[in-house]
Protein backbone atom coordinates (compact mmCIF):
# COMPACT_ATOMS: atom_id res chain seq x y z
CA UNK A 1 0.00 0.00 0.00
CA UNK A 2 1.22 3.57 0.00
CA UNK A 3 1.66 6.27 2.48
CA UNK A 4 1.82 9.55 1.17
CA UNK A 5 3.98 12.60 2.20
CA UNK A 6 3.02 15.81 1.94
CA UNK A 7 6.21 17.25 0.12
CA UNK A 8 7.09 17.15 -3.50
CA UNK A 9 10.30 14.82 -4.27
CA UNK A 10 11.79 18.34 -5.65
CA UNK A 11 11.12 21.93 -5.15
CA UNK A 12 8.85 23.36 -7.65
CA UNK A 13 8.26 26.68 -8.08
CA UNK A 14 7.33 28.09 -10.91
CA UNK A 15 6.80 31.90 -10.99
CA UNK A 16 5.07 33.10 -13.84
CA UNK A 17 2.24 31.02 -15.26
CA UNK A 18 2.45 30.42 -19.18
CA UNK A 19 -0.06 28.50 -21.40
CA UNK A 20 1.51 27.72 -24.16
CA UNK A 21 4.09 25.99 -21.80
CA UNK A 22 1.69 24.26 -20.33
CA UNK A 23 0.05 22.72 -23.36
CA UNK A 24 4.04 21.49 -24.32
CA UNK A 25 4.57 19.76 -20.71
CA UNK A 26 1.08 17.80 -20.37
CA UNK A 27 2.38 15.33 -22.36
CA UNK A 28 4.77 14.68 -19.47
CA UNK A 29 1.68 14.19 -17.20
CA UNK A 30 -0.18 11.77 -19.96
CA UNK A 31 1.09 11.40 -22.66
CA UNK A 32 2.75 7.99 -24.14
CA UNK A 33 5.72 8.34 -22.57
CA UNK A 34 4.72 10.03 -19.71
CA UNK A 35 4.67 9.73 -15.93
CA UNK A 36 1.47 7.93 -15.50
CA UNK A 37 2.07 5.61 -18.19
CA UNK A 38 5.60 4.56 -16.52
CA UNK A 39 3.99 4.59 -13.12
CA UNK A 40 0.81 2.21 -14.63
CA UNK A 41 3.53 0.24 -16.41
CA UNK A 42 6.42 -0.92 -13.20
CA UNK A 43 3.40 -1.12 -10.46
CA UNK A 44 1.31 -3.25 -12.99
CA UNK A 45 3.97 -5.79 -14.17
CA UNK A 46 5.25 -6.42 -10.68
CA UNK A 47 2.59 -8.89 -9.95
CA UNK A 48 3.91 -11.77 -12.18
CA UNK A 49 7.44 -10.93 -11.96
CA UNK A 50 9.39 -14.17 -10.32
CA UNK A 51 12.47 -12.50 -9.19
CA UNK A 52 12.33 -10.70 -5.57
CA UNK A 53 14.81 -8.07 -6.64
CA UNK A 54 12.96 -6.88 -9.59
CA UNK A 55 9.99 -6.99 -7.96
CA UNK A 56 11.49 -4.77 -5.06
CA UNK A 57 12.84 -2.37 -7.84
CA UNK A 58 9.27 -2.68 -10.55
CA UNK A 59 7.43 -1.44 -6.91
CA UNK A 60 10.21 1.34 -6.21
CA UNK A 61 10.55 2.89 -9.26
CA UNK A 62 6.79 2.84 -9.84
CA UNK A 63 6.04 4.45 -6.60
CA UNK A 64 8.49 7.05 -7.56
CA UNK A 65 6.86 7.78 -10.75
CA UNK A 66 3.51 8.56 -9.17
CA UNK A 67 5.83 11.03 -6.78
CA UNK A 68 6.91 12.25 -10.42
CA UNK A 69 3.30 12.48 -11.67
CA UNK A 70 2.59 14.99 -8.85
CA UNK A 71 5.82 16.70 -9.84
CA UNK A 72 4.78 17.30 -13.19
CA UNK A 73 1.00 17.80 -12.09
CA UNK A 74 2.50 20.93 -9.71
CA UNK A 75 3.89 22.16 -13.04
CA UNK A 76 0.77 22.28 -14.72
CA UNK A 77 -1.21 23.71 -11.98
CA UNK A 78 1.40 26.41 -11.44
CA UNK A 79 1.85 27.33 -15.21
CA UNK A 80 -2.25 28.03 -15.75
CA UNK A 81 -3.29 29.02 -11.85
CA UNK A 82 -5.01 32.37 -11.71
CA UNK A 83 -5.38 32.35 -15.61
CA UNK A 84 -8.39 34.32 -16.90
CA UNK A 85 -10.26 32.89 -20.13
CA UNK A 86 -8.91 36.00 -21.72
CA UNK A 87 -5.28 35.13 -21.37
CA UNK A 88 -5.70 31.65 -22.30
CA UNK A 89 -7.59 32.57 -25.61
CA UNK A 90 -5.72 32.17 -28.30
CA UNK A 91 -2.96 29.89 -26.97
CA UNK A 92 -3.03 26.23 -28.10
CA UNK A 93 -4.00 25.98 -24.31
CA UNK A 94 -7.13 27.22 -24.99
CA UNK A 95 -8.50 23.47 -26.39
CA UNK A 96 -7.81 21.92 -23.23
CA UNK A 97 -9.14 24.74 -21.33
CA UNK A 98 -12.52 24.20 -23.08
CA UNK A 99 -12.71 20.61 -21.06
CA UNK A 100 -11.06 20.91 -18.17
CA UNK A 101 -10.45 24.99 -17.28
CA UNK A 102 -7.00 25.50 -15.00
CA UNK A 103 -8.11 21.57 -13.33
CA UNK A 104 -5.27 19.30 -14.02
CA UNK A 105 -5.78 16.38 -16.28
CA UNK A 106 -3.87 13.59 -17.31
CA UNK A 107 -3.70 13.85 -21.47
CA UNK A 108 -1.39 14.00 -24.33
CA UNK A 109 -0.39 17.96 -25.42
CA UNK A 110 -1.90 16.27 -28.79
CA UNK A 111 -5.23 16.18 -26.50
CA UNK A 112 -5.55 12.63 -26.04
CA UNK A 113 -6.42 11.34 -22.60
CA UNK A 114 -3.89 9.20 -21.07
CA UNK A 115 -4.11 5.54 -22.44
CA UNK A 116 -3.26 2.56 -20.50
CA UNK A 117 -3.08 1.36 -24.70
CA UNK A 118 0.87 2.75 -23.71
CA UNK A 119 1.60 0.49 -21.33
CA UNK A 120 2.50 -3.43 -21.94
CA UNK A 121 1.73 -5.82 -19.50
CA UNK A 122 2.60 -9.50 -20.62
CA UNK A 123 3.07 -11.66 -17.53
CA UNK A 124 6.31 -12.49 -19.01
CA UNK A 125 9.53 -10.78 -16.96
CA UNK A 126 11.64 -10.53 -20.08
CA UNK A 127 8.99 -8.91 -22.51
CA UNK A 128 8.18 -7.01 -19.83
CA UNK A 129 11.37 -5.60 -19.16
CA UNK A 130 12.06 -5.22 -22.74
CA UNK A 131 8.66 -2.55 -22.60
CA UNK A 132 10.19 -0.85 -20.05
CA UNK A 133 13.78 -0.34 -21.77
CA UNK A 134 11.91 0.60 -24.65
CA UNK A 135 9.43 2.88 -22.43
CA UNK A 136 11.81 4.70 -20.60
CA UNK A 137 14.65 5.05 -23.68
CA UNK A 138 12.25 7.12 -25.02
CA UNK A 139 12.58 10.13 -22.48
CA UNK A 140 16.69 9.90 -23.35
CA UNK B 1 -4.66 40.17 18.57
CA UNK B 2 -7.47 38.66 16.77
CA UNK B 3 -7.53 35.01 17.04
CA UNK B 4 -9.06 34.07 14.08
CA UNK B 5 -7.74 36.28 11.71
CA UNK B 6 -3.37 36.53 11.48
CA UNK B 7 -1.59 38.37 9.21
CA UNK B 8 -0.30 35.15 7.72
CA UNK B 9 -4.17 34.21 6.70
CA UNK B 10 -4.16 31.19 8.67
CA UNK B 11 -7.83 30.44 9.91
CA UNK B 12 -6.82 30.39 13.51
CA UNK B 13 -5.57 26.44 13.92
CA UNK B 14 -2.08 27.29 13.09
CA UNK B 15 -0.24 28.53 16.23
CA UNK B 16 3.25 28.67 13.94
CA UNK B 17 4.58 32.17 14.33
CA UNK B 18 7.01 33.61 11.37
CA UNK B 19 9.78 32.63 12.99
CA UNK B 20 9.17 29.07 13.21
CA UNK B 21 7.66 29.26 9.54
CA UNK B 22 11.77 29.99 8.32
CA UNK B 23 12.64 27.33 10.25
CA UNK B 24 9.78 24.82 8.81
CA UNK B 25 11.10 25.57 5.32
CA UNK B 26 14.96 24.90 6.33
CA UNK B 27 13.64 21.53 7.90
CA UNK B 28 11.79 20.94 4.82
CA UNK B 29 14.23 21.06 2.50
CA UNK B 30 16.57 19.01 4.11
CA UNK B 31 14.03 16.14 4.72
CA UNK B 32 13.40 16.80 0.78
CA UNK B 33 17.02 15.99 0.00
CA UNK B 34 17.50 13.42 2.70
CA UNK B 35 14.32 11.48 1.23
CA UNK B 36 15.96 11.86 -1.92
CA UNK B 37 18.96 10.66 -1.30
CA UNK B 38 17.44 7.57 0.48
CA UNK B 39 15.14 6.90 -2.53
CA UNK B 40 18.42 6.55 -4.18
CA UNK B 41 19.86 3.93 -1.54
CA UNK B 42 16.54 2.34 -1.56
CA UNK B 43 16.79 1.24 -5.19
CA UNK B 44 20.34 0.74 -5.49
CA UNK B 45 20.38 -1.94 -2.37
CA UNK B 46 17.10 -3.32 -4.16
CA UNK B 47 19.69 -4.59 -6.42
CA UNK B 48 22.61 -4.86 -3.96
CA UNK B 49 21.25 -6.05 -0.76
CA UNK B 50 24.54 -6.98 0.54
CA UNK B 51 26.41 -4.14 0.07
CA UNK B 52 27.15 -3.04 3.23
CA UNK B 53 28.82 0.12 2.37
CA UNK B 54 25.32 1.35 0.69
CA UNK B 55 23.30 -0.11 3.67
CA UNK B 56 25.72 2.49 6.11
CA UNK B 57 24.98 5.13 4.13
CA UNK B 58 21.31 4.38 4.26
CA UNK B 59 21.35 4.05 7.67
CA UNK B 60 23.31 7.42 8.50
CA UNK B 61 20.12 9.18 6.16
CA UNK B 62 17.51 7.07 8.08
CA UNK B 63 18.83 8.74 11.56
CA UNK B 64 18.47 12.31 10.02
CA UNK B 65 15.53 11.79 8.60
CA UNK B 66 14.11 10.54 11.71
CA UNK B 67 15.03 13.69 13.79
CA UNK B 68 14.03 15.92 10.76
CA UNK B 69 10.69 13.66 10.58
CA UNK B 70 9.76 14.38 14.39
CA UNK B 71 10.84 17.90 14.59
CA UNK B 72 8.63 18.28 11.32
CA UNK B 73 5.62 17.26 12.87
CA UNK B 74 6.08 18.98 15.89
CA UNK B 75 6.70 22.43 14.66
CA UNK B 76 5.27 22.55 10.69
CA UNK B 77 2.46 19.96 11.19
CA UNK B 78 2.07 16.32 10.13
CA UNK B 79 4.28 14.79 6.77
CA UNK B 80 2.27 12.02 7.41
CA UNK B 81 -1.30 10.43 8.17
CA UNK B 82 0.89 9.37 11.00
CA UNK B 83 2.37 12.58 12.15
CA UNK B 84 -0.37 14.25 14.10
CA UNK B 85 1.22 14.77 17.14
CA UNK B 86 -1.42 17.18 18.74
CA UNK B 87 -4.32 15.76 20.46
CA UNK B 88 -6.25 18.92 20.70
CA UNK B 89 -6.66 19.32 16.56
CA UNK B 90 -5.78 17.54 13.14
CA UNK B 91 -3.75 19.26 10.80
CA UNK B 92 -3.75 17.45 7.82
CA UNK B 93 -5.87 19.30 5.91
CA UNK B 94 -4.27 22.56 6.57
CA UNK B 95 -2.69 23.79 3.72
CA UNK B 96 0.03 24.22 2.63
CA UNK B 97 -0.37 21.51 0.03
CA UNK B 98 2.85 20.54 -1.75
CA UNK B 99 1.85 21.48 -5.34
CA UNK B 100 1.78 25.42 -4.65
CA UNK B 101 3.66 27.65 -5.45
CA UNK B 102 4.17 29.05 -1.90
CA UNK B 103 4.78 25.35 -0.70
CA UNK B 104 7.97 25.29 -2.60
Amino acid sequence: MWIYEKKLQYPVKIANPNPKLAQVIISQLGGPDGEMGAAMRYLHQRYSCPYEKVTGILTDIGSEELSHLEMVAAVIHQLTRNLTAEQIAGTPFATYFVDHTTGVYPIAASGVPFDMKYVGVKGDILADLNEDLAADATIL
Amino acid sequence: MDNNVKSCGCNGNSRRRNADAIGCNALKKRFQQIEFALTEAVLYLDAYPECNEALGFYHTLLEEREQLLSAINAQCGPMTHYGNVSREEWSWVNSPWPWNYDAN
